[in-house]
This record gives structure tokens, C-alpha cells and sequence, in this order.
């Protein structure tokens, strides 16, 4: 039986390499140009210049300039069914009580050490893909994805009562990631509040003066390049998608008995 | 030029294994595992196409966290299917 499905993935793989070769060979499917488009040019020409206030990011890794202010309405968005997805998981898991007792078992000693090593290391690797996302490959929900691997590390190799003996709490979780998307749509309007009470024009999501809208965020750190809202907008992502999947982890990781409790008085699943 | 074209083969082979296997596996577990190796090879086939921001994004969810929620969501159901 296993032999069998073996054979037959290896041949689905020589299959498709096989198809593959034939579309890019024979040029029977579209084959990307090799020449930059001009749109991606553009982006490349303004991520950092200083020469071209008007159109610069100020941002150094081209990438993070994208999302957050050439095309910073996407990553909204995509913030917003992150949002959704996790009140989702909330209401479908409402009314769960935290279990009275813990008891901390665990993996054996040789895993727990070593956890104990590496989890630090997770967590300053997160938060610096977090807030160099400007100036080198990572961002805010590459940093908060990755931050989130420790508590579940913690999780695995701990046991659940780990989170709840460090004091951290479901509830606490939810109302500290609104906090933070209620940030980032702040951050998002801060300078058209500004440029009205200032008599000026602003745009929603504006990072850096335009030719019309004078008013920018800062851009420079002391000598290093802060690239304005995309540095803000990163930290506070990190904040929110680390959090929000902390808090998908703990409400997964709760006892089948407790689930089961909390779901005996609710009319609607039966 | 040939040494990523074969790097991007090799893994993208073992990407379509990978992925039938975890299709086709009765045990759960396993099957988390065959896709947490999946991830792995996608991640390898994007560092080597120069995409290095889907790379930090891809390692820590697609072997860090969908595994440890696969295996959190299969301790309440049934870990062989049937």
C-alpha cells in the first residue's frame, strides 16, 4: 500500500514537471517578460530617493513601500479578513471558561530546555523583521506570524496552563489586538485630521508630502530612514496578527470538556 | 543559471509528493507532516526565486503554526480516517 502511493506521487510529480517543461520549452503557455514592466520601474526608481520628494517612500526595501503606501488600501483589506476570520473563531468559541486548575505536564526536560533556549531567540527575530520591515525582507505580518510560533511552542511543550500561570488571559488578547487595528485606522487618518486643523489638504493612508498635501510623516530616524507610516504600520501589525493568532491557539488548545460546557446552554447548535 | 533551475525542479518535485502523500495518508498526523514538508519545499522553490518577504512569512506559517493547529484541532476529533 505504501509502496504503491509512492509510485504513483512520484509519477504525479514527473507528470507535472513534465508539463511544466513542455509549456515553457514548447512556449505554449505565457512566459513573464524579462524586461521590467513600467509600473514595477517606477516603484524601483521611488522606493528611496531623496531626489524626488514628491513620489520617494523613503522605505529602502521595496516591497514593504508597496504595501504600506504605494498600495496600502490592499493590506488594509487583508488586515480586515484577518480581522474577520478571528471574530469569527471568537463567536464560535464564546462563553468558554478558563479550566480552574492546571496542571503542568509537559514534554520531558531535554525539550523544555531547549525550548527555553529558543523562544527568546523567536521572539527578537520576530520583532526585528517587525521593525527593520523597512529596510531590509519582513514586515508586520511576516514579524507577527513569526512571534506568534513561541507561544505556541509554549503551548506544545508546556502544556496550556503555561499562558494562563503567565497571566495572559483570552479576554486581555482580543481587547489589546482592537487596540491595535483601531491604531492602524488611526494612523491611517491621522494626516488628513491634521491637515485640516492645519487649513492644508491630506490624504487618507498619506505617508510622504505630496505636491498638493505638504504634510508628511517623519521620514528619518536621527541618520536612519524611518520611511513614516510604513514603520508604524508595521509595528502595529505585528502587534495585532501576533496577538490575534495567540488568541486562535488558546481558544484551540482548550479542553473538550470545557468547549462542551460552554456550548450545553446554547439553543442554536441543536 | 542551471544551479537554481534544479533546485526549483528538485523541490518542486518533492512539493507534488509531499502533497499526494498527504492527501492520500490515513493517519492525520503524518498527513500535518507531509504538509509541513510541502511548506518547506514551496519556501525553498520562493528563496530561490529571489522572493525572500514570502519566505519569512511562509517558514513560520506553514511549518510553525498550521501544523501545531492541526495537531491542537485532531486531539479533539479523530486521528485516523476512516
Amino acid at each position: 500500500m505504501r509502496r504503491r502511493d509512492l509510485a504513483v506521487a512520484v509519477s504525479l510529480a514527473s507528470l507535472s514537471i513534465a508539463l511544466g517543461a513542455v509549456f515553457s520549452l514548447g512556449g505554449l503557455g505565457v512566459i513573464p517578460a524579462s524586461d521590467l514592466r513600467g509600473l514595477a520601474g517606477s516603484v524601483l526608481k521611488n522606493t528611496f530617493n531623496p531626489w524626488s520628494p514628491n513620489l520617494t517612500a523613503y522605505s529602502l526595501n521595496a516591497v514593504a513601500a508597496v504595501m504600506w503606501d504605494y498600495r496600502a488600501l490592499d493590506t488594509i483589506l487583508e488586515t480586515a479578513v484577518l480581522f474577520a476570520a478571528i471574530a469569527g473563531i471568537a463567536t464560535l468559541f464564546r462563553g468558554i471558561r478558563e479550566p480552574p486548575s492546571f496542571r503542568l505536564r509537559g514534554l520531558t526536560l531535554v525539550v523544555k530546555a531547549s525550548t527555553r533556549v529558543v523562544i527568546p531567540l523567536i521572539i527578537v527575530a520576530g520583532i526585528s523583521l517587525a521593525i527593520h520591515g523597512h529596510l531590509s525582507p519582513g514586515g508586520g505580518f511576516q514579524g507577527g506570524a513569526l512571534l506568534a510560533v513561541a507561544p505556541a511552542l509554549v503551548v506544545t511543550v508546556f502544556s496550556v496552563g503555561a499562558i494562563y500561570v503567565a497571566g495572559i488571559r483570552a479576554r486581555t488578547l482580543l481587547k489589546a489586538r482592537y487596540l491595535a487595528l483601531l491604531l492602524i485606522v488611526l494612523t491611517s487618518i491621522a494626516i488628513p485630521i491634521a491637515a485640516t486643523i492645519l487649513g492644508a489638504r491630506g490624504y487618507v493612508l498619506q505617508n510622504m508630502g505630496k505636491a498638493d498635501a505638504p504634510l508628511s510623516m517623519p521620514a528619518w530616524f536621527f541618520n536612519t530612514p524611518l520611511a513614516g507610516s510604513i514603520f508604524v504600520f508595521n509595528l502595529l501589525e505585528l502587534i495585532a496578527v501576533s496577538i490575534g493568532l495567540t488568541y486562535c491557539l488558546l481558544l484551540m488548545s482548550a479542553r473538550m470538556e470545557d468547549i462542551r460546557d460552554s456550548l450545553a446552554g446554547d439553543s442554536v447548535y441543536e | 543559471m542551471l544551479v537554481p533551475l534544479i533546485v526549483v525542479l528538485m523541490f518542486s518535485f518533492f512539493s507534488v509528493v509531499a502533497t499526494y502523500l498527504a492527501v492520500v495518508e490515513r493517519d492525520l498526523v503524518n498527513s500535518a507532516v507531509f504538509m509541513a514538508l510541502q511548506g518547506v519545499c514551496y519556501a525553498l522553490i520562493c528563496y530561490t526565486l529571489m522572493a525572500p518577504d514570502v519566505v519569512v512569512a511562509y517558514i513560520p506559517v506553514s511549518s510553525g503554526l498550521l501544523p501545531i493547529m492541526l495537531l491542537a484541532v485532531l486531539r479533539k476529533t479523530e486521528r485516523y480516517e476512516r
